[in-house]
C-alpha cells in the first residue's frame, strides 16, 4: 500500500526545509499528524497566505472520516481561512502583500459555465473536476501555517472584523446570509431550524434585515434565554411534532440548518405560508429523499428550494453586512 | 347534470359590477367541481371562470369602471386586501380570514356559465382593445397562470421547457417565446405534433414519456414548467431532473389531493434548484398579462 504521507502535489519535507507545516489527516480513523510540506511553484494568478486562523466545519469532520466520498489521504481540512498575504502571482492586480484576507470552500470556477455566468460561481460545473473547484482535496486547505490559492476565490476582509471569530463567516456565514438575501425582505416571518453553527449565524441576520424570528431548537427550555439575547423574537421546538402543526403556515421564510430522517423534515415545510418559501441549507447524508405534498405546493405558491454556500461577490456582501452589523459567530 | 336556470340577482352592493357575458372559457378546473371532483359542491352550481362581457351596472362606490366598459372576471372574486399576502401583492394568495366560496369566482356564487354575472369591482378586469373578444376568456385564467410564473422566475436568454402542451402548456410556450426565451417543448406525441409547436413557437420538440430521452435531457433548461400531473413518480423525477444547476421547476397542474412527491434533498441542495408551485395570480398580474398579450398578439388556440 503506498504510503498516505506522499502526496500528488505537495512534496512531503523535513521541517528545515518545508515552506510551511500542516495538520494533515492520513486515514479516516482519522488520524492526523504534523507534516511539513513544499508548495508548488507559484502560479501568476495565485497568492499565498500566512494563516492566523481556520474555522472549523462540519463538512470538513466529514471530508477527513471518509463519510461523504473516498478522500485522497493525506488530507489537510479546513476551508474557513483568514491570514496576511505574504506572495503575490505576477498576474495578480486585486491583492498585495500584507492584506488581510481568506479563503471559504471554494477554490477556483471556470467563469465560462451557465451558472458562473449568473455570477453562481459556487454551483460552477464547467466541465472542472470536484478536485479542483473545492479548497482542498487534493489540494491542502487551512489546516497549516500556509496556503496558496487562485486570487480569484480570495477575499479581502474588511478592517472592522477582527481575526480570530471572522473565519466562520467564509463558510457558514455566506451559507445562511446567501438565502436570507435572496429571500427575506423587513417584516417577514423567519424561521430558523437548528440552532447550531449555520442556525445561530441564520438567527443574526435574518434579524438585522428586518425579520420576525423564530428560533427551532431541539432544546427549548435550556436555550430559550440564550437564542432570545441571540435575536429570536421567538423559540420553539424543533422536535415536537404536535407543536410543529400548530405552527403550520405560519413562516413565510424557513431555513432548516439540520437534517432529520423522517416527519420533522415535511412538518418544517408545513410551517411555511401561502406564497413563502422553504429552503434547506444542511446537506444530508446522499440520497435522502423529501417528500412533498405537491397540491399544497401548487394551492399555496410555495417554493423549495436548496442553497449552496455562495459566490465570491456574496462573500464580499456578507462581510461588508457582517461589519456593518456587528455579526460574529459564537465561538469557542 | 345541466339544466337552464332563471334567476334574479341579489342588489347590487356598492363595491359591485354587473357584466352582461359575451363569452366564457372552459377550463378544466370547472369539470373538476361540477363533478364535485375535489370538494362536495353545493349544488346548483354555475362554473365558468374565464369570462368577458359588458358592463351593465355599476355600484356607487365603483370608480375604476363605468357603464359600456368591455370587462372580464377571472377565478378570483374577492381578496381582504388587509392579510400580509394582500399587501404583497398576492391577492389571489389572500389568507385574511376570507373563505374559499368568497374568495373564488364561482362555488357558492354563480359564475360564468350565464347571460350575466355580479361581482365585486376589484377583481374586474378592463381588456384591451386590440383583444378580441371571443379568444380573449382563455387568458383569464389559463394566461394567467402561465404568465404569472414566467414573469416572476425568466429573463431573456433562459432556456425554459414546458412539459404537457394543452390549455395551459400551448400559452406557456408563446408566452416564453415572446419573453427571448429559448422553449422546448416536451409532449407525448413528438411526431404528430411537432410541426404544429414549431409553428407555435417552439424551438425544440421531445418527448414527455421516453424516459430515457428525458434523462438526456437532464439539467438542461432553467426553468420548467410542468402543465400535467402524472402519478408515475419515474416520470415526475426525471421531469424534475431536467432543471439545471440553479434552476426553477415549477409545478402548476394540480394533483389530486394528497399525492406526493419525493425529492433529492442533497441534489436541491447542491444544484441550488428551487420547486416551486404557481397558482393563477394577482388581479395586477392579470392586467399586465393582458397587456403583454395585446401587445405580442398572443391569444389561445380555440376549439
Amino acid at each position: 500500500m503506498e504510503s498516505t504521507l506522499k502526496h500528488s502535489i505537495y512534496q512531503h519535507t523535513d521541517i528545515q526545509a518545508a515552506d510551511a507545516v500542516a495538520k494533515a489527516f492520513i486515514d479516516k480513523t482519522p488520524t492526523m499528524v504534523e507534516y511539513p510540506f513544499k508548495f508548488p511553484e507559484l502560479k501568476p494568478y495565485e497568492v499565498r497566505l500566512r494563516i492566523l486562523y481556520t474555522g472549523l466545519c462540519h463538512s470538513d469532520v466529514h471530508t477527513v472520516k471518509s463519510e461523504w466520498y473516498p478522500a485522497q489521504y493525506p488530507v489537510v481540512p479546513g476551508h474557513e481561512i483568514l491570514g496576511i498575504i505574504t506572495h503575490v502571482g505576477s498576474e495578480v492586480q486585486n491583492f498585495k502583500v500584507g492584506d488581510r484576507a481568506g479563503f471559504g470552500p471554494q477554490r477556483f470556477y471556470c467563469e465560462n459555465c451557465k451558472a458562473c455566468k449568473r455570477g453562481a460561481i459556487q454551483l460552477c460545473n464547467g466541465n472542472l473536476a470536484p478536485e479542483t473547484l473545492f479548497l482542498y482535496d487534493p489540494y491542502f486547505g487551512g489546516y497549516a501555517t500556509q496556503i496558496q490559492g487562485p486570487a480569484k476565490a480570495c477575499v479581502k476582509i474588511p478592517e472592522a472584523l477582527p481575526n480570530d471569530r471572522t473565519p466562520p463567516l467564509l463558510c457558514a456565514g455566506v451559507t445562511v446570509y446567501n438565502p436570507i438575501k435572496r429571500y427575506v425582505k423587513a417584516g417577514d416571518n423567519v424561521g430558523i431550524v437548528g440552532i447550531g453553527g449555520l442556525g445561530h449565524l441564520a438567527v443574526k441576520y435574518a434579524k438585522a434585515v428586518g425579520a420576525h424570528v423564530t428560533a427551532y431548537t431541539s432544546k427549548v427550555a435550556e436555550k430559550k434565554d440564550e437564542l432570545t439575547k441571540l435575536g429570536a423574537d421567538e423559540v420553539r421546538s424543533s422536535v415536537d411534532l404536535e407543536d410543529l402543526k400548530t405552527g403550520a403556515g405560519t413562516q413565510d421564510f424557513v431555513l432548516t440548518c439540520v437534517y432529520v430522517a423522517g416527519n420533522q423534515m415535511e412538518a418544517y415545510v408545513n410551517l411555511v405560508a401561502n406564497g413563502g418559501t422553504y429552503c434547506q441549507v444542511a446537506l444530508p447524508a446522499h440520497g435522502e429523499k423529501l417528500n412533498l405534498d405537491i397540491g399544497r405546493i401548487v394551492m399555496g405558491q410555495i417554493q423549495v428550494a436548496g442553497s449552496l454556500t455562495g459566490s465570491i461577490k456574496d462573500l464580499d456582501e456578507m462581510l461588508e453586512f457582517s461589519a456593518k452589523h456587528n455579526i460574529l459567530p459564537d465561538c469557542e | 347534470t345541466m339544466v337552464e336556470y332563471p334567476f334574479n340577482f341579489p342588489e347590487l352592493k356598492p363595491y359591485e359590477v354587473r357584466l352582461r357575458i359575451a363569452y366564457t372559457g372552459l377550463c378544466h378546473s370547472d369539470v373538476h367541481t361540477a363533478k364535485s371532483e375535489w370538494w362536495d359542491v353545493k349544488y346548483p352550481i354555475v362554473p365558468g371562470h374565464e369570462v368577458l362581457g359588458i358592463i351593465t351596472h355599476v355600484g356607487a362606490d365603483v370608480q375604476t369602471l363605468k357603464v359600456g366598459d368591455r370587462a372580464g372576471f377571472g377565478p378570483i372574486r374577492f381578496s381582504c386586501d388587509t392579510c400580509n399576502l394582500c399587501l404583497r401583492g398576492n391577492t389571489h394568495l389572500c389568507k385574511g380570514n376570507v373563505a374559499p366560496e368568497v374568495h373564488y369566482l364561482n362555488g357558492k356564487y354563480f359564475g360564468g356559465f350565464a347571460t350575466h354575472i355580479q361581482a365585486p369591482a376589484k377583481t374586474c378586469i378592463k381588456i384591451p382593445e386590440s383583444l378580441p373578444d371571443d379568444r380573449t376568456p382563455p387568458l383569464l385564467c389559463a394566461g394567467l397562470t402561465v404568465y404569472s410564473p414566467l414573469k416572476r422566475y425568466v429573463k431573456a436568454g433562459d432556456s425554459v421547457g414546458v412539459i404537457g402542451i394543452g390549455g395551459l402548456g400551448h400559452l406557456a410556450i408563446k408566452y416564453a417565446k415572446a419573453l427571448g426565451c429559448r422553449v422546448t417543448a416536451y409532449t407525448s406525441k413528438v411526431a404528430e405534433k411537432r410541426d404544429e409547436l414549431i409553428k407555435m413557437g417552439a424551438d425544440e420538440v421531445r418527448s414527455s414519456v421516453d424516459l430515457d430521452d428525458l434523462k438526456a435531457g437532464a439539467e438542461s433548461q432553467n426553468f420548467v414548467m410542468n402543465c400535467l400531473y402524472t402519478n408515475n413518480k419515474d416520470q415526475m423525477n426525471a421531469f424534475f431532473g431536467l432543471t439545471e444547476r440553479g434552476g426553477t421547476f415549477c409545478q402548476l397542474a394540480v394533483p389530486p389531493k394528497g399525492e406526493g412527491m419525493n425529492i433529492n434533498l442533497s441534489r436541491l441542495v447542491m444544484a441550488q434548484i428551487q420547486l416551486v408551485g404557481s397558482l393563477s395570480g394577482s388581479i395586477k398580474d392579470t392586467e399586465e398579462m393582458l397587456e403583454f398579450s395585446a401587445k405580442h398578439n398572443i391569444l389561445p388556440d380555440c376549439e
